[in-house]
């Protein structure tokens, strides 16, 4: 929903690093989103496409790494991953679910010169 | 010339959610309980308000209402009636209340004793409930009109909620729906939090959820001025 933001915030949070570092470019950014992100990655890197034009990473390119998410229950005790927000258990449909780790956004690294 | 890696891990957070933790700091300096009404148009979040806003009062509990909506200040008229202080924000078209719009919002309001600040959300079941604003506290608002399958059909608000409001109460009887059947639907979702059945035909009905509310405010800021 917020793909926009998003992307805004990897060009500052970047742009800052390369500074420091010394560097004038970016050649590549590797990023990491988790299924529970909600972020549609599709429309992230399209939203990248247009947003990076007139800064330091005009010819960077995105590379996205997908997290699952996952999951277990508290009615049934099964552990389960999905490449989707889910709440409902897949094996007694329940919701009373917890997500352990997949909502997370990460910047991993820049490739810089 | 010469390239390097520069290795990062640095989280992303949107700039919502930063502002967002700016607005409950702000929230927190003025000793303020921020609600975030979260319903469908029309499941009677204004009237809920209208109602619960001057029993607060009474109890030694005034509050501030920062009103969401796409265009009018209609609901934020209503509030102002009831000697309330109220802000309308109008989002011509956003369907979500965003952090930034909150503080804008918050800077018109001249806080004095106020205890509880009331965020009514724009109407809507999906992006509200995915926006961080600030608040202590996210509450989903039903009313039995709408049927009582929406919990499961928009999970993520039901789920995260502190309480749930089941409003117009009354109108039982006309559906062929049970107070049960809404109960039993949202505790699908959420085994935890309470759940307030509530109507404007009947004052009473809106104690325990003041109470709820005053209890709220007591375990963050004490009993202390």
């Amino acid at each position: 929903m917020h793909e926009a933001s998003i992307v805004q915030e990897i060009i500052d949070i970047t742009t800052e690093q390369a500074k420091q570092n010394n560097a004038k470019k970016i050649l590549e950014v590797e990023i990491t989103v988790g299924a529970g992100a909600m972020i549609e990655t599709d429309l992230l890197a399209s939203a990248f496409d247009i947003m990076k034009y007139e800064t330091m990473l005009e010819s960077a390119t995105l590379k996205i790494n997908k997290v699952n998410l996952k999951l277990h229950c508290l009615n049934c005790g099964k552990v389960f991953e999905s490449n989707k927000m889910v709440m409902e258990c897949p094996n007694c449909h329940s919701f009373e679910t917890i997500i352990e780790s997949g909502r997370e956004m990460l910047i991993n690294k820049i490739i810089a010169e | 010339m010469e390239t390097k890696d520069i290795n990062l891990n640095i989280p992303i957070l949107s700039k919502n959610v930063k502002e967002a933790e700016t607005n409950k700091k702000i929230f927190e300096s003025k000793r303020l309980l921020v609600i975030n009404l979260i319903s469908s148009p029309g499941s009677g979040k204004t009237t809920l308000l209208e109602n619960v806003a001057p029993m607060l009062n009474d109890f030694g509990y005034p509050s501030l209402v920062i009103e969401g909506d796409i265009a009018t200040t209609r609901d934020a008229e209503r509030i102002n009636k009831k000697n309330i202080k109220c802000v309308q924000i109008n989002t011509h078209g956003i369907c979500h209340l965003e952090s930034k719009m909150i503080r804008k919002a918050f800077e018109q309001l001249h806080v004095e004793n106020e205890k509880i600040l009331f965020i009514e959300n724009v109407g809507n079941l999906v992006c509200p409930a995915e926006f961080y604003l600030g608040e202590h506290e996210k509450v989903a608002i039903l009313s039995v009109t709408e049927g009582e399958d929406k919990p499961e059909k928009y999970p993520l608000l039901f789920k995260e909620s502190s309480c749930v409001l089941l409003t117009k109460v009354d109108l039982l009887p006309f559906l062929d729906l049970s107070k049960e059947d809404f109960i039993s639907e949202i505790r699908k979702l959420n085994n935890t939090s309470p759940i307030f059945l509530v109507s404007k035909k009947e004052k009473d009905s809106y104690y325990k959820f003041v109470e709820w509310l005053i209890q709220k405010y007591l375990s963050i800021f004490g009993e202390g001025q």
